[in-house]
């Protein structure tokens, strides 16, 4: 199923590319491209190399995780959309971090990985779901050790997307799976993958699969305990400060108005009950902890924050 | 009262943080985070260092500054939010602006303060305001005239525009390109607040007067012409002129060159469109 906004993020396109690597069991629909009947046929030469565009969306529809077909502009896919949006600021914003040798730069790619999870648990409506899509696999300790590891390879390591191999089986490192030195052992149970190109080479995400609905408390927890380490180290604020304080400061203060703006998105859907509530409540933690950590990126720079001063008319030339 | 949005930006969260920061007159109500009941209780042993987050805000609603609790995807928080998102942008663009040595940061560091006036009087709708509330949702002109004083001094060192533009020119112009396009957006959240009549109109005429003009500056260092389908710096155009070429002699006078290809030196970004008649003055509207 094409879920669009999540698919794109995660580079995937069309009728079951993106559905069939999040959320690997729901295998019922026909082979990518075909969904709709408005994908192209495969030719008799088949090109080995799936094209990104499938235009299964070119009429203004996209699917969500439970099979419903919606218009681009529900309410749904806005959510996706912010959060995907919140994802790729991170992005930049890890990239400017990494670049002043910040130790938090994994932190916040730990936080990308939970931001896919919260678009997989969006584009689960609780009204369209069936049992098997509100089922949390998560209580598997193996799947859980497996949903935080950012996995790097050296740059110019050829990299292929991997598909999930069957139940019970073990990938193998250059079979169907990752080309690369660091191989990758998986339990059967995820898929790669593939962010962007930084200093320190391609970072890629391993995720467990999970029953997609559900979003657990825990990433929440560790915010607060992240917010409460770097709040310790800081002085207390003792006046309104403008978003500033050096390049990585400012992109985690905008990081933090992104994130504002989707759980914004968010609540509504929690309101009518299509959406675990811990999606919001992780939002709204975040923001603080992208507050708290845009002042800290300041302070180790030893950039100094503005402060607000009240506009006075005699200033005015 | 917490204005959520309003005051993650200032960095202060739940009961009368932001209030009492912004608006020091208002301190009616109790300590930080036991406005709603739903916030943690303060303990015998007090933290001296509050806590940041005060999880008021997990079941989706906020405070406005008049003390009303409405769902966070409510008009008001919207508007907020995304003026809130927009200094964000500016603060970005300052150190790109400061990096380069620009004297117009502190302009921009100034606009982000009425930035901040402005949130506080988007958070006091008209319609559950209070007479004391009122001093806080109104926003005067000055601010607005000052804008405009800034753009006809700019403008001034600017040759006219005749075409098309592209959002580019640099790291400062483009990102300062982008906090154009975002203040469009919080003028789109403002205006049905203002024809609501629970915002002064003079918000939605800062924010219209800003994206008017803060795409203007950056146009004085470099020239990005997309109707005559070249991107020429101003060391693109000194490099074409010693190739010998006329129309970028002509561009260094002042004047825009005729649709056409100019072959600039290679690391120049050449933007081929198109031929086009469209001769357009490029405003933002």
């Amino acid at each position: 199923m094409a879920v669009w906004g999540l698919g794109s993020r995660l580079g995937l396109r069309g009728g079951l590319g993106a559905g069939r690597l999040l959320c690997p069991r729901f295998q019922s629909r026909g082979p990518q491209g075909v969904e709709d009947g408005d994908g192209p046929q495969p030719s008799l030469k088949t090109s080995k190399i799936p094209k990104i565009y499938t235009k299964t969306g070119d009429k203004g529809f996209s699917s969500t995780f439970t099979g419903e077909r919606r218009p681009k502009d529900d309410q749904v896919f806005e959510a996706v959309g912010t959060t995907d949006e919140l994802s790729s600021a991170i992005g930049f914003a890890v990239e400017l971090v990494a670049e002043k040798g910040h130790p938090f730069a994994e932190e916040l790619q730990k936080i990308q990985c939970s931001l896919q999870d919260i678009g997989s648990a969006l584009a689960t409506p609780r009204s369209s779901a069936r049992e098997a899509h509100l089922s949390n696999l998560l209580s598997q300790p193996a799947a859980r050790a497996q949903r935080w590891d950012p996995v790097r390879v050296s740059p110019g390591t050829p990299v292929s997307l991997a598909r999930r191999p069957r139940e019970g089986r073990p990938s193998r490192a250059g079979g169907s799976g990752l080309q690369s030195p660091s191989g990758w052992t998986g339990h059967g149970g995820g898929f790669l993958g593939l962010g962007g190109d930084g200093p320190h080479g391609r970072v890629l995400l391993l995720l467990g699969s999970s029953g997609c609905a559900a979003f657990e408390a825990g990433p929440i927890l560790e915010l607060e305990q992240w917010i409460d380490r770097y709040s310790s180290q800081l002085p207390p604020l003792t006046a309104f400060i403008l978003p500033s304080g050096g390049k990585s400061s400012s992109a985690l203060h905008f990081c933090r108005a992104v994130c504002r703006r989707a759980e914004r998105r968010v609540v509504p859907l929690v309101q009518m009950g299509e959406t675990d509530a811990n999606v919001a409540k992780f939002l709204n933690r975040l923001s603080d902890y992208l507050f708290t950590l845009a002042r800290y990126a300041a302070m180790k720079e030893g950039n100094q924050e503005k402060i607000y001063k009240k506009n006075d008319p005699s200033d005015r030339a």
